[in-house]
């Protein structure tokens, strides 16, 4: 027979070989998620720049509300598609832990873009609603987390039923952004999550359909 | 990375260690598993403990009989363990036919094997020892083959055989014949690094200085056949493992029967554990191998079951408490996008060591050659790295619980 006690050792490195290899292979996977995000962002933000450009190009020219409207919602749509990757990408890395940084770019264009939206709102004489979901970024209390839950499918069904009567901006609240700590405390939020109606209602439980129907067309 | 991801790493850098280890053990010795030295007959006392075994006790000692073996150089002894049944009938009558068949009854019921396998031991006439269970039939080479191991080394004190199960007829008869392919195999891996922790009750065979040396079986162990290997090996001497030979042995049928059986073994486990911790490091492969496998083992089977539970039980509150405040909120309980993930690298490491360890099953059954793969001995197999497999933490749970309070029997 071969003497075959030295396998403990060859296992150990082809172990530990494999082993670096995946990890290797795991950064890579995650630094082009990250790279990708990222550069989504940035794209984001310049859309986001043309858009206020264009809306001081609005204010100056009266050119349409419906122009500006409609823009600032397939914005919104597409920060919205861009976040929901953040978040599954978020979910599954492991090393590269830059993804929350990039989360705090995506709620502060957010905030700008809620910004722009109220503006629009009030130069336009509003014919659409803004709703802001603040909710707790990587929450561990299942209560807060099954509610976040529900609350993040009742909005999206909310939206689906109302596609262009309904700007939704979903912000995370704990990622210590001064902007969104002195927001919450300007409406009084203090618990999450919370979602603010028009800048002015919010709810701060899981809401009926209706209840939340009723919340937003009758302010 | 939080700490659950760390014990994940953990846990695939294991996995993916042992089945390395049994690849790198299999490749150079590839050609040679199967091979025995060829030996030279000797006596054999073989002993048989016997406890209302009356439905298979008959068909045991005749296997016995019909080993090729001079018949002359084998003297079979049945320790009835005051059975309740008629085995003790049946043995006599095959005493009275063969005058190398012996019957010995125990004086009260000890409650496990040790003790009549002793009793047997020590009436013994020849300087070999075969132990066989009184529902195991080895096969007619099994003896002949075994026997040069214990002849060739001065310092091997025991031989194993390949244990097999007896054709099945159950669900869980099929899964226990594809696990003790596997066992056999992974075992016959072990003797290649001197490794042997076990040679099962079916049929083992000793010399019988070396029994008396070390003090025979502890009848205070619920696996006497694991107990007395580590002080064998705890006395410097070792075990083989022959995996051309082959006994045959009847399996338990249900499920509740096999859960008896397994919580009884890891019961027995653990108390090797216990005994032998102290040589940790110690005494070559017993310190340096099998204790550490055998707790490393145990606390990643009790600690992965505990974790599984923290973990499902957070995903089926969250689920509940969701889909309660989704039914409030009149909204759907489940959507696609729910149900997408982005994969993470633990993702692929574990689908990397789930088609490792099935590609390494199958591996096992074909080089075992004694295995169709139909398609639905193909679900069998999956059936047994994924669900079988997975039962495993719950018995050695029940097995430390019960050792705990003390509250065990054979």
């Amino acid at each position: 027979m071969v003497n075959s006690k030295h396998a403990f050792w060859m296992a150990l490195v082809f172990t530990a070989a494999v082993f670096i290899i995946g990890i290797i292979f795991g950064f890579f996977l995650e630094y082009n998620r990250s790279n990708e995000l990222a550069i989504n962002s940035l794209r984001s933000e310049i859309n986001l720049l043309d858009e206020q450009v264009r809306s001081k190009v609005i204010t100056n020219n009266n050119i349409s509300c419906d122009i500006a409207k409609e823009s600032i919602f397939a914005f919104a749509d597409k920060i919205y598609i861009e976040a929901f990757k953040l978040e599954k990408y978020d979910a599954s890395n492991k090393f590269i832990d830059d993804l929350k940084e990039i989360h705090k770019r995506y709620d502060l264009l957010r905030m700008i873009l809620w910004d722009e939206a109220t503006i629009i709102k009030n130069n336009c004489d509003s014919n659409f609603h803004t709703i802001v979901y603040f909710f707790d970024y990587n929450v561990e209390d299942i209560n807060i987390k099954s509610q976040q839950t529900a609350i993040s499918r009742l909005i999206t069904d909310m939206k689906n039923k109302n596609p262009d009567e309904i700007l939704v901006i979903p912000i995370a609240a704990n990622l210590d952004l001064e902007s969104v700590k002195l927001t919450l405390r300007n409406y009084n939020i203090t618990e999450k999550p919370a979602i603010l109606i028009d800048e002015g209602e919010s709810i701060n439980h899981v809401p009926s359909f209706t209840e939340f129907e009723n919340a937003i067309f009758q302010t | 990375m939080n700490w659950v991801d760390f014990v994940f790493f953990f846990y695939i850098f294991v996995g993916i260690y042992m089945i390395s280890l049994f690849f790198f053990i299999y490749i150079p010795n590839r050609k040679k598993l199967f091979d025995y030295p060829i030996g030279m007959a000797k006596p054999v006392s073989i002993v048989i403990p016997c406890y209302n075994e009356g439905e298979t006790i008959g068909e045991a000692i005749e296997s016995l009989l019909n080993l090729d073996y001079p018949k002359n150089m084998i003297e079979i002894i049945v320790v009835d363990d005051k059975s309740s049944d008629n085995s003790a009938e049946i043995v006599s009558t095959y005493a009275k036919k063969y005058k190398n068949v012996r019957l010995i009854i125990n004086k009260r019921n000890s409650g496990g094997a040790a003790e009549p396998t002793n009793i047997g031991i020590k009436a013994a006439k020849f300087d070999y020892i075969a132990v066989a269970d009184a529902d195991s039939a080895p096969s007619k080479d099994a003896l002949i083959k075994m026997i040069g191991f214990l002849q060739e080394d001065e310092k091997v004190g025991a031989v194993s055989c390949a244990i097999l199960s007896k054709t099945p007829h159950t669900f869980m008869q099929k899964l226990q014949q594809i696990e003790y392919f596997m066992i056999g195999f992974n075992r016959k891996l072990l003797d290649l690094v001197d490794s042997v922790y076990v040679t099962p009750g079916p049929f083992a065979l000793y010399k019988k200085k070396v029994l008396f040396e070390v003090g025979l079986f502890d009848i205070n162990n619920m696996t006497q056949d694991i107990e007395i290997v580590w002080r064998l090996l705890s006395y410097g001497y070792k075990a083989r493992m022959c995996l051309s030979a082959r006994v045959y042995t009847t399996t338990p049928t249900k499920f509740k029967l096999w859960w008896k059986q397994r919580v009884r073994w890891n019961i027995g486990g653990t108390q090797c554990i216990i005994k032998y911790g102290g040589i940790v490091f110690r005494k070559g492969m017993l310190g340096g191998f099998i204790i550490p496998f055998f707790s490393l083992s145990l606390f990643i089977g009790l600690f992965g079951l505990g974790l599984f539970i923290y973990l499902f039980s957070r995903i089926i509150i969250v689920s509940y408490l969701s889909t309660k405040y989704s039914l409030y909120a009149s909204t759907a309980v489940l959507r696609f996008q729910d149900l997408s993930f982005a994969p993470s690298i633990l993702n692929f490491f574990g689908f990397a060591l789930f088609f490792l360890g099935v590609g390494f099953a199958f591996l096992i059954l074909k080089i075992m050659d004694a295995y169709k793969l139909k398609n639905n001995n193909i679900f069998n197999v999956l059936f047994y790295s994924i669900i079988y497999l997975s039962i495993y933490p719950t018995i050695m749970l029940a097995g430390l619980y019960k050792l705990i309070r003390g509250n065990y029997i054979w």
